[in-house]
């Protein structure tokens, strides 16, 4: 009997691959891209945004940045809901294994594409967003990898004119002003304008970028930033620099500047990071047996389970893999009440609340540094990543879960997003080969 | 007096005076015309656009109100302009301002800037990347369709 994944993110992509590597029979189900097409480039497993994370992101003590390893630690000891303190009480050493383990696996996954997940959970590396704000990143892809700020003695900012929905002058502004009321090294910071090639100039990020994966247009920018850089100067791009081709454009416009370039951090629609990830493991599964279709039920079966898809044949497996995200993916449905579409699981915060059948403006408060119920609403799990009724026992034997649909964290503001994913993906593998009397 | 109702919704977007013209002839010019007993024939909606599509405005259609629905589901994330790039394709119409115009119900296609008849390639790229699973170039095909009505 296979093994069907449904949902085909970063959650549901590690666990085919995990699975396939182990010899099981998998169908990954794909219904398109979700919340991973749509992330930022860097691969969070323990980052953090000042001001926005809620743990703390420096030592009170010594004020320096707390490095991704100890941020863990922090996470297990105070998050008791968190997917990590789940999989692996409150043993932080264990959970940084499990994402050192699971960060290299999607490195091999990600390479054939020329895709690096650069950095490690024993370096916190500071990094600048597209509007001037900072972040403290422990994996980041190539692209935003080499923006590293600190012990740069200048930041320069190209100007793009005409991007839509950017100004330069604003985010180095913030950036200096950031970086000085956080405390971390202030590196002078200023615009280079006027050196963007005319042909060059497009208001969409999506439309400029696939651009940029042909040579002869990076030729044209790479003529007009000559010389712009020294080692000491960091210039910082939007994050546009080509979708299948990042890495080739970041080394030749090193090359040509003589510095360090590099793009700065964004999210779609202002930057095409996710989407180069996506594409990769897409690429990366091409040996996986694919369907390209939505699931619209599931049901219990004698011998295992039977995925429905609308008026198309059904399919028969023995163990199932949920991997179908939050509000993105389609896993949790806020759009009049909040639910769980495929089996109606019921969903929690990082509170322990239920936060299902109500409407999703209930789950709210006010404040944008407030904890939001609804940003953490997900189903419960038991540490072997399986999907718990409301009266706490596992739906099923061989039905797991993985990714965002997992609740008691906020993915977008915890900064825990992908490592949540790879590590979960991981552990519900494990227990679907256990189940399935496997052993990798 | 009956008035339009998008009164002040076209007040804000084209101006006083396009929005007092339009007031004028639905609460004022077409009540007189009933009053005098003035009967109208042929088929009501052709008399609708005979009296309105130089405005721009449309008649409700469930099909395009069915597609403005589905369009609703927009992140406005913008892959499926990514994907169109991609492809080398370059539509007269960016996909995600095609799928963000339709989901306002009633279009008024000379917003858009679409001459009419140039539809995209129709090659639904765009719609393989989509998160929420909208009908991008049956969208595109929509709105070139409402263009060549004129
Ligand atoms: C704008 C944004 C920016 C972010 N930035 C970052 C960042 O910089 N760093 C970081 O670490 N994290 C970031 N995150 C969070 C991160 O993207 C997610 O935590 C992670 O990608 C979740 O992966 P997933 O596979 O669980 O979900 P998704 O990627 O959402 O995948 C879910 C998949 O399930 C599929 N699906 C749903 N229902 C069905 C069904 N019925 N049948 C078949 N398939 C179905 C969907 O099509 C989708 O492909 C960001 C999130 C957002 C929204
Ligand atoms: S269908 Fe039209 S809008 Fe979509 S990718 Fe093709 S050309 Fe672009
Ligand atoms: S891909 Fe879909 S959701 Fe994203 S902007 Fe285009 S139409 Fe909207």
């Amino acid at each position: 009997m296979s093994v069907a994944v449904i949902g085909a993110g970063l959650a549901g992509r590690a666990a085919a691959l995990l699975l396939r590597a182990s010899g099981l029979d998998v169908t990954l189900i794909d219904a398109g891209p979700g919340a991973t097409a749509l992330g930022g480039g860097c691969v969070d497993t323990a980052a953090a945004s000042p001001g926005v994370s809620w743990l703390p992101w420096r030592d009170p003590l010594q004020g320096r940045p707390l490095l991704p390893r100890e941020r863990v630690q922090l996470v297990v000891a105070e998050q008791p809901t968190h997917p990590y303190t789940v999989a692996f009480g409150s043993d932080g050493d264990a959970a940084c294994q499990a994402i050192e383990r699971s960060i290299d696996a999607l490195r091999s996954w990600l390479s054939p594409s020329g895709l690096a997940v650069e950095g490690s959970l024993d370096d916190a590396r500071v990094l600048a967003n597209l509007p001037g704000t900072v972040r403290v990143a422990d994996y980041v892809l190539t692209g935003p990898s080499s923006g590293d700020l600190r012990g740069r003695e200048e930041v320069v900012w190209v100007d793009v004119p005409g991007l839509e929905a950017w100004d330069p002058s604003y985010a180095a502004r913030t950036l200096a002003y950031d970086l000085e009321a956080l405390g971390l090294p202030a590196p002078k910071v200023r615009v280079l304008r006027g050196v963007w090639p005319e042909r060059l100039a497009e208001p969409r990020v999506a439309r400029l970028a696939p651009r940029l994966d042909r040579a002869d247009v990076q030729t044209t920018l790479c003529e007009a930033l000559a010389g712009q850089g020294s080692p000491e100067r960091l210039l910082l791009v939007p994050p546009m620099l080509g979708v299948d081709h990042v890495g080739a454009c970041l080394s030749r416009l090193g090359e040509a500047t003589g510095g360090a370039v590099a793009e700065v951090l964004g999210h779609a629609p202002h930057a095409t990071s996710g989407f180069r990830l996506q594409r990769a493991l897409e690429q990366a599964c091409s040996g996986v047996t694919v369907r390209r279709d939505r699931v619209s039920g599931l049901r219990e079966r004698a011998d295992g389970f039977e995925l429905q898809f609308g008026e198309e044949p059904a399919l028969d497996c023995g163990a199932v893999v949920l991997a179908t995200g939050r509000y993105v993916g389609g896993g949790v449905d806020a759009a009049g009440v909040v639910r769980e579409p495929l089996l109606g699981l019921p969903l929690y915060d990082a509170d322990g609340r239920r936060v299902d059948g109500v409407p999703a403006h209930r789950s709210t408060r006010k404040g944008y540094a407030n904890a939001q119920p609804l940003y953490s609403a997900g189903v419960r799990v038991d540490p072997a990543m399986r999907p718990l009724t409301a009266r706490g026992e596992p739906w099923h034997g061989r039905l797991v879960a993985a990714g965002d649909l997992i609740g008691g964290f906020d993915p977008a503001r915890e900064r825990t997003g992908m490592g949540v994913a790879l590590v979960t993906a991981a552990r519900a593998v494990e227990t679907v080969q256990a189940e399935m009397g496997h052993t990798g | 007096m009956r008035g339009y109702r998008g009164f002040f919704r076209e007040l804000g977007h084209t101006g006083t005076w396009r929005a007092l013209a339009l007031q004028f002839r639905t609460g004022a010019w077409h009540v007189a015309r009933q009053w005098m007993g003035r009967k109208d024939d042929g088929d009501p909606v052709a008399r609708f656009y005979g009296h309105y599509a130089a405005d721009g405005v449309v008649a409700h259609d469930p099909a395009a109100d069915a597609l403005a629905r589905q369009a609703q589901a927009c992140l406005v994330c913008g892959l499926c302009s990514m994907e169109c790039a991609r492809t080398g394709s370059n539509p007269p119409l960016d996909p995600r301002d095609a799928v963000v115009a339709a989901s306002r119900l009633a279009v008024d296609w000379r917003r858009l800037g679409l001459s009419p008849a140039e539809a995209c390639g129709g090659c639904t790229a765009c719609e393989s990347v989509c998160p929420a699973g909208i009908p991008i170039a049956g969208i595109q095909a929509h709105l070139a369709e409402i263009g060549t009505r004129e």
